[in-house]
């Protein structure tokens, strides 16, 4: 079998230490897509960003999101002729960049892509979530064909949510890019 | 109405971006109305023309992507007094988004189309790839500045660039053409740079700029302090050649 590489996509400002996404890279060796800037994210240079990474990575890529991540994953995958190389997509708590105009940082990132993904994908979202309502995340499932988990009350599905490792997440993770 | 000019040489290194914001300043000197286009993702000539990349809310990618005007997102130097359509990291994402739109490689030509009769010269600082960043610039020019060192392999990369732009005249932009080769960093007391100027002179007669920018701490220098050399230091040697080379130039598109 193919060694796939897992490459993790944090949301602005990057995911710190805590982070179960930091915590998978240390426990399972999956690399960080890491951009020029995580403070003032600029959506050509992220797509650049992943698009440079996908094609350094010999094998099959796997791709997890978080936040605006999976926005980037979105956005990429509208456009690139290597998307063939992504066996699969678990995209967790996108970012609502629409929900006020008023977020500076996320200007370039309005409207967001809605395009289908071009590779299957699983779209985890909280009930509580405070960047991203649940209807509007079940609408964007809907939109990028992905599954949808439902995860309940946790909030933005990150360091704060009290996930440690969040083990389950990453069976579920595991057992979908593998079916 | 503008003569659209590209700086390029696919050889890395060898003094575009200072060619660029120099002549653009020059020209601004002389009473021309000049627009600057960044093309490469770095910047360079952005920063170098005293716009700060990171402040930009409209580049030339927005342009490209066709979610702005040139208009709205070219700013005024006030320093330098010309216009700049910047670049900062973003426009990298530009080789990915563009990939599969129609007409991709003429969307500056087209988006210059609106302001052609606002400049008298727009002048296009090309990364040292061929991209598609690279082919809009060359689709949206009458003509290409080259700029050499006069060192023993700066013929080699002159081959590569000639056949590009062959490529391109034959099949997307008709209009294009050398219009000379600057002799930049220029040193005459080195011997073999002398060769390499006689060398380039008996190749390409007239093509060769009688200007000649020379080797210039001040030119050097003023990239720090985010200005052209020819705003930082207008006395130094090589900001009057570049007055000269924009008297040249000026004088070059009257006979196109």
């Amino acid at each position: 079998m193919i060694p796939i590489h897992v490459l993790t996509l944090p949301g602005w400002q990057s995911s710190g230490p805590l982070h179960w996404q930091s915590r998978w890279e240390a426990l399972h060796g999956y690399t960080r897509v890491e951009q020029h800037d995580w403070i003032t994210p600029k959506r050509g240079d992220w797509i650049a960003q992943l698009e440079e990474v996908v094609l350094s990575c010999t094998g099959p890529v796997a791709l997890v999101a978080h936040s605006l991540g999976c926005l980037q994953v979105a956005a990429w995958a509208s456009h690139s002729k290597h998307v063939d190389r992504v066996k699969a997509a678990f995209l967790v708590a996108p970012g609502d960049s629409e929900r006020s105009q008023e977020l500076e940082h996320l200007r370039g990132w309005r409207p967001m892509e809605r395009q289908r993904l071009p590779f299957r994908s699983l779209l985890v979202s909280s009930q509580n979530d405070p960047f991203c309502s649940p209807e509007r995340a079940e609408q964007l499932a809907s939109d990028w064909g992905s599954e949808h988990w439902d995860l309940g009350p946790k909030g933005h599905i990150n360091a704060d949510s009290g996930l440690g490792d969040w083990p389950e997440g990453h069976r579920r993770f595991t057992d979908f890019w593998k079916a | 109405m503008a003569k659209i000019f590209c700086v390029a040489n696919q050889k890395g290194g060898v003094g575009k971006t200072t060619t660029t914001v120099n002549l653009a300043a020059a020209l601004a000197s002389i009473g021309q109305r000049v627009l600057m286009v960044d093309l490469d993702p770095q910047g360079n000539a952005t920063m170098g023309s005293g716009i700060d990349k990171r402040e930009m809310k409209l580049s030339v990618y927005d342009v490209l992507l066709e979610s702005a005007t040139v208009t709205e997102a070219a700013l005024w130097s006030e320093p330098c007094r010309y216009h700049v359509l910047g670049a900062n990291r973003e426009l990298a994402g530009a080789e990915v988004e563009l990939v599969d739109v129609e007409r991709r490689e003429k969307r500056l030509k087209l988006a210059l189309v609106a302001v052609k009769d606002q400049y008298d010269f727009v002048l296009i600082d090309c990364p040292p790839s061929l991209s598609m960043l690279t082919l809009n610039g060359l689709c949206s020019a009458h003509g290409v500045i080259v700029p050499m060192q006069c060192e023993y392999f700066a013929l080699e990369g002159l081959t590569d660039l000639v056949n590009t732009i062959k490529q391109v005249h034959g099949n997307l932009n008709p209009d294009l053409q050398i219009i000379g080769l600057l002799r930049v960093m220029f040193d005459p007391r080195i011997t073999l740079q002398l060769q390499v100027s006689d060398q380039l002179k008996a190749h390409f007669g007239d093509k060769v700029f009688d200007a000649v920018i020379p080797r210039n701490v001040r030119l050097a220098e003023a990239p720090s302090y985010g200005l052209p050399g020819v705003v930082f230091d207008p006395a130094a040697k090589g900001s009057q050649a570049f007055v000269s080379f924009a008297s040249e130039m000026v004088e070059r598109i009257q006979k196109m």
